[in-house]
């Protein structure tokens, strides 16, 4: 169970009150039914190289607060920052093990113990610093995916990561581990296959703090099901930190009106700066 | 002139030490010369829909040393933060207006006084804040293009930030409601150029390190024209009434950075360590 207190100040620190001033507008290229609403079933769009075309605004799959209580008891239904409710996170956000049960969590003592300590000691990383993969999907913002030939670009609200689609491969080694890590990605007929190196230990794999450590391998394989759905395995792979690999399966839904909106922590830390001394 | 100490502050902030793993991957669809190097002055390459494809790592193509002591006096080469030498920035990055002699300059007196405080003192960069257009691709850092049918996207190294410019047919909103950081932006082509037009930028910003400010009302129309492979000719005019008495326009072009890539970089990873080393 996750300490009350602890989730309210996670979540207040994501919090993002933003709305885009292209919210509402229909965007052109999207299927239609008889009344003009987004067919959501429709088939999945190609781009002009004939593969699947991921590109769109996408959000994860809400679950109902009854069953995030269920998940993580009563207390879980009271953060109060608007646009922040705990059923706007995915279930992996709050766990990225809840799928296992305790006894049979993968998860090395020695991974267990940082954990902990992140549970009950707080976050003292900067509170403006990149929130890393796989979060950055599994919050309450969309994000948004722009598919180019060569590089899909993933844009969050507050950082980007790019996937090399142009057949390179893994530099030999890692001089530099990075936040968002190294991505290249190819189809497998229509999944879309993104493998993922190179990232730093500093981010948690969910808000909780699961740690990982540069070792991390992940891969992820993302099949637009149809024009509104679109499914992603991932799998997370860190011998360092766990037993055997672990996988989560996530499902977006297009935000056929909507956008990501631009949004900089530290405007919000600025103001908290100003607040502070006086 | 601008003042010394102040351009060092300025410099530092954007100082980032890093170097790619990745730099010097050979790009696939690089046209080549027979010895392997990229071609810069190949044709420039097009898009499956038969556009100009304006993808890639672009840089500002920065004036040379002398250039800029003639522009801003001796001083401004005293920079020694690696990686951010005043030969590796552009010209409109200190001084968006460097082209109009002092009594010209469109400035409206008002703005010529907010100009003169941030000039002396006000910086706003150190705070982890967006640069915001132009600033954040005259800088240092190179910037990435990505050129998708309905979109592209312009990834900026310098400040970590992204803009999206629609080229899905849509038009600018009539009503700002909620002034953004970098605008908003649609672009359309005019035969093989690119024209972006941008409006709803809050007024946080500066045009240049110096301070030129600009209001909510600021227009900003772009030109960019890929001349060959490695060459992108881009025009920017800027039309804010209530800061400068006509629109300005300033010229220049991005070199192609074949082979290479931009960095992440996270201010807040930098400012951290500031503040770690002023509390000591």
């Amino acid at each position: 169970m996750i300490p009350q207190q602890r989730l309210l100040i996670l979540c207040a620190l994501l919090s993002t009150v933003a709305q885009a001033q292209w919210l509402n507008y229909p965007t052109p290229g999207t299927p239609r039914t008889r009344d003009g609403k987004p067919n959501l079933t429709a088939p999945a769009p190609r781009a002009l190289d004939g593969k699947p075309d991921l590109s769109g605004v996408w959000m994860h799959q809400l679950i109902p607060l009854a069953e995030m209580k269920r998940l993580f008891g009563d207390h879980a239904g009271d953060v109060n920052v608007p646009g922040m409710e705990i059923e706007t996170l995915s279930k992996y956000a709050v766990n990225i093990l809840l799928d296992f049960k305790p006894r049979e969590s993968p998860i090395r003592p020695e991974a267990e113990k940082i954990y902990r300590q992140r549970l009950t000691g707080g976050d003292t990383r900067g509170t403006c610093l990149p929130v890393g993969i796989p979060l950055a999907s599994l919050l309450s913002e969309p994000f948004k995916i722009v598919q180019s030939p060569r590089l899909t670009a993933v844009l969050y609200e507050d950082t980007h990561r790019q996937i090399y689609t142009d057949g390179r491969e893994f530099p030999k080694e890692f001089a530099q581990p990075s936040w968002l890590g190294y991505s290249i990605g190819h189809w497998d007929r229509d999944t879309f296959v993104v493998e993922s190196a190179g990232f730093n230990d500093k981010t948690w794999l969910d808000v909780t703090g699961h740690p990982h450590s540069e070792a991390l391998r992940m891969t992820e394989r993302y099949r637009r099901r149809d024009f509104g759905h679109m499914d992603n395995e991932m799998t997370f792979d860190d011998p360092q930190m766990y037993t055997k690999p672990f996988s989560i399966k996530v499902t977006y839904e297009l935000q056929p009106a909507s956008d990501i909106f631009e949004y900089f922590c530290d405007e919000n830390e600025k103001d908290s700066a100003h607040a502070a001394p006086k | 002139m601008i003042p010394r100490l102040g351009l060092i502050a300025l410099l530092a902030f954007f100082s980032i030490g890093v170097h790619a793993q990745w730099l010097n991957y050979p790009t696939p669809g690089t046209p080549r010369t027979r010895d392997g190097k990229p071609n810069l002055t190949a044709p420039a390459p097009r898009a499956a829909n038969g556009k100009p494809d304006l993808s890639g790592v672009w840089h500002v193509h920065p004036a040379s040393v002398a250039e800029m002591k003639r522009l801003f006096g001796d001083d401004v080469t005293v920079t020694d933060v690696p990686g951010m030498e005043i030969d590796t920035i552009s010209k409109y990055a200190l001084n968006i207006l460097v082209d109009y002699k002092a009594d010209e300059a469109p400035m409206r007196p008002e703005t010529a006084e907010i100009f003169r405080r941030h000039a002396a003192g006000g910086d706003p960069l150190g705070l982890c804040l967006p640069l915001g257009i132009p600033i954040t691709g005259l800088v240092s850092e190179p910037t990435k293009i990505v050129q998708s049918p309905r979109m592209i996207v312009i990834l900026y190294e310098s400040d970590g930030t992204h803009r999206q410019i629609y080229t899905d047919g849509r038009a600018l909103p009539k009503e700002i409601a909620q002034p953004a950081w970098l605008g908003y932006s649609a672009g359309k082509w005019a035969g093989e150029t690119l024209v972006v037009e941008s409006t709803g930028f809050n007024d946080k910003t500066w045009l240049d390190l110096i301070g030129h400010p600009h209001s909510e009302a600021l227009r900003i129309t772009e030109r960019y024209h890929r001349r060959d492979f490695g060459h992108l000719d881009v025009e920017m005019t800027f039309d804010d009434p209530k800061m400068y008495t006509k629109p300005f326009t300033i010229k220049f072009t991005e070199d192609l950075w074949a082979d290479s890539d931009i960095f992440e970089n996270i201010c807040n990873e930098n400012e951290k360590d500031t503040v770690h080393s002023v509390k000591q």
